[in-house]
C-alpha cells in the first residue's frame, strides 16, 4: 500500500490521498481458510434481473473488468469462483468468467444444451493457472479484456491483462449457439444468479476480491487491436485505469450492452433497459464500497 | 439416450440428470472442462437439444 493511503473500512473516512479512481465492491466476511474451499462467516453480494434480457447475440461475447485481488487463498473459492456469469432462469445456457483456484482452471465460457466452449489464458505468457494467478493477485488494480467469437479465424477470441498487448488466449471454438435472449440475469462473485434471491455459498469470492466496472457485450470485440484496447486501458493513467462515465463510453468504448459500476451508495447498471438490483447477503453479511480514493485509478494496492 | 464427449472420451446416459450427477462426480468444475453433448435420435446422434442444468 503506497504511502497516503488507508485501507478501505466502509464508515470511515479515508486518508487524503494523491489520485482518485472509480469505485468497486466486495463484502465483510471473513475466510475461515487460507487456501482452498473457504467458508465465510458472513457476505454479501448484488443480483441484477431484466425482465426482457438486455442480450441478443449468440456466438459473440466480450467482457471488460477492472478488479483487485490480494491474493489467491482464501479469496477464490476451491475449485473456483464464478465471477460473472449471464444466465437464463436456470442457467442452462449460460456465458461468464471464472477464476481457478490453485491449479484449477481460469477460462471465460459459454455452455447450452450441446456443449460447453472455453478461452482460457494459457496460450502465450502463462503456462497454467498458478503463473496466471501470481501475476495477477498481486494487490493491485488490473483490468481483463476477453472475447469469444465462433467466426474468428480460429475460433478462439482474445484474453488480455492490463496494458499487456500479447493475446493470451487459448481454447476451443465456440460450435454452437447460445438462447442469449433467454439471459435475463446477471450473477456477481457469487454462483447464483438475479433468479434468486439467496446468496450462493459456492462458487463465490473472498473479501478480498474487489470488483471494480464491468462493460457487457453480446458482439466481438477484437481486443488484438491496441485501440480497442486502449478504450479500457490507457498506461498514461493511474493503475492504467479509464474511466467509462455514466454508460460505459467516456473512454472511447462501444455503448455496452450492460454496465455496471458502483456508485456513491448503490450498484448503477447502464444500459438499453433497466434491470432490478437485488442485495443477496449470507448471514447478515454486507455490501463494502471501495470509495474512489481506494478505486480502480487510485493506485492504492490491498 | 443421451452422450458427452469430454477429455476425448464418450460417456453414455439414459437422462441428462444422470449425465449432470456424472459430471458433478467426477469434475470439481464441469464447465472448466470443453464437451459435447449428443442425443441419440431415431439411431443418430445429434446436438443435444433438451436442456439441462445444476452444473
Amino acid at each position: 500500500m503506497p504511502l497516503g493511503f488507508s485501507k478501505a473500512v466502509f464508515g470511515q473516512a479515508a486518508a487524503a490521498v494523491s489520485a482518485t479512481g472509480g469505485r468497486a465492491f466486495t463484502h465483510n466476511g471473513t475466510s475461515s481458510s487460507s487456501s482452498g474451499n473457504f467458508s465465510l462467516d458472513k457476505a454479501a453480494t448484488y443480483t441484477v434481473s431484466y425482465s426482457s434480457a438486455p442480450f441478443s447475440d449468440s456466438q459473440h461475447f466480450s467482457m471488460v473488468f477492472w478488479f483487485r485481488l490480494a491474493q489467491e487463498g482464501g479469496n477464490i473459492d476451491d475449485p473456483a469462483s464464478r465471477l460473472i456469469y449471464m444466465t437464463d432462469s436456470d442457467q442452462s445456457d449460460l456465458w461468464g468468467l471464472t477464476f481457478g483456484n490453485g491449479t484449477n482452471v481460469t477460462y471465460m465460457n459459454c455452455l447450452n444444451s450441446s456443449g460447453n466452449r472455453l478461452v482460457h489464458p494459457y496460450g502465450s505468457t502463462y503456462a497454467n493457472n498458478p503463473a496466471f494467478m501470481s501475476a495477477i493477485a498481486d494487490g493491485s488494480w488490473r483490468c481483463i479484456m476477453v472475447s469469444m467469437d465462433s467466426d474468428a479465424g480460429n475460433g478462439i477470441g482474445s484474453f488480455y491483462i492490463g496494458g499487456s498487448s500479447t493475446n493470451e488466449a487459448s481454447g476451443g471454438a465456440l460450435t454452437s449457439t447460445l438462447n442469449s435472449d433467454n439471459m435475463k440475469y446477471i450473477a456477481l462473485r457469487n454462483n447464483n444468479g438475479g433468479h434468486n434471491t439467496n446468496y450462493g455459498t459456492s462458487f463465490e469470492t473472498g473479501a478480498g476480491f474487489e470488483l471494480g466496472p464491468v462493460w457487457l457485450y453480446d458482439s466481438y470485440l477484437d481486443f488484438t487491436s491496441s485501440t480497442v484496447r486502449g478504450y479500457f486501458y490507457n498506461s498514461s493513467n493511474t493503475d492504467g485505469y479509464v474511466d467509462g462515465g455514466s454508460d460505459g463510453t467516456a473512454g472511447g468504448a462501444p455503448t455496452p450492452d450492460v454496465y455496471i459500476k458502483h456508485g456513491e451508495t448503490t450498484l448503477e447498471v447502464a444500459g438499453s433497459s433497466t434491470p432490478t438490483v437485488n442485495t443477496v447477503t449470507h448471514n447478515s453479511g454486507a455490501i463494502v464500497i471501495i470509495p474512489t480514493s481506494e478505486g480502480p485509478g487510485s493506485g492504492d494496492t490491498i | 439416450m443421451y452422450r458427452v464427449t469430454i477429455e476425448s472420451t464418450q460417456h453414455t446416459f439414459d437422462t441428462l440428470a444422470d449425465m449432470v450427477t456424472w459430471l458433478k462426480a467426477n469434475y470439481t468444475d464441469p464447465l472448466s472442462k470443453p464437451f459435447d453433448v449428443e442425443k441419440q435420435v431415431d439411431g443418430s446422434w445429434v446436438p443435444n437439444p433438451d436442456k439441462f442444468s445444476m452444473l
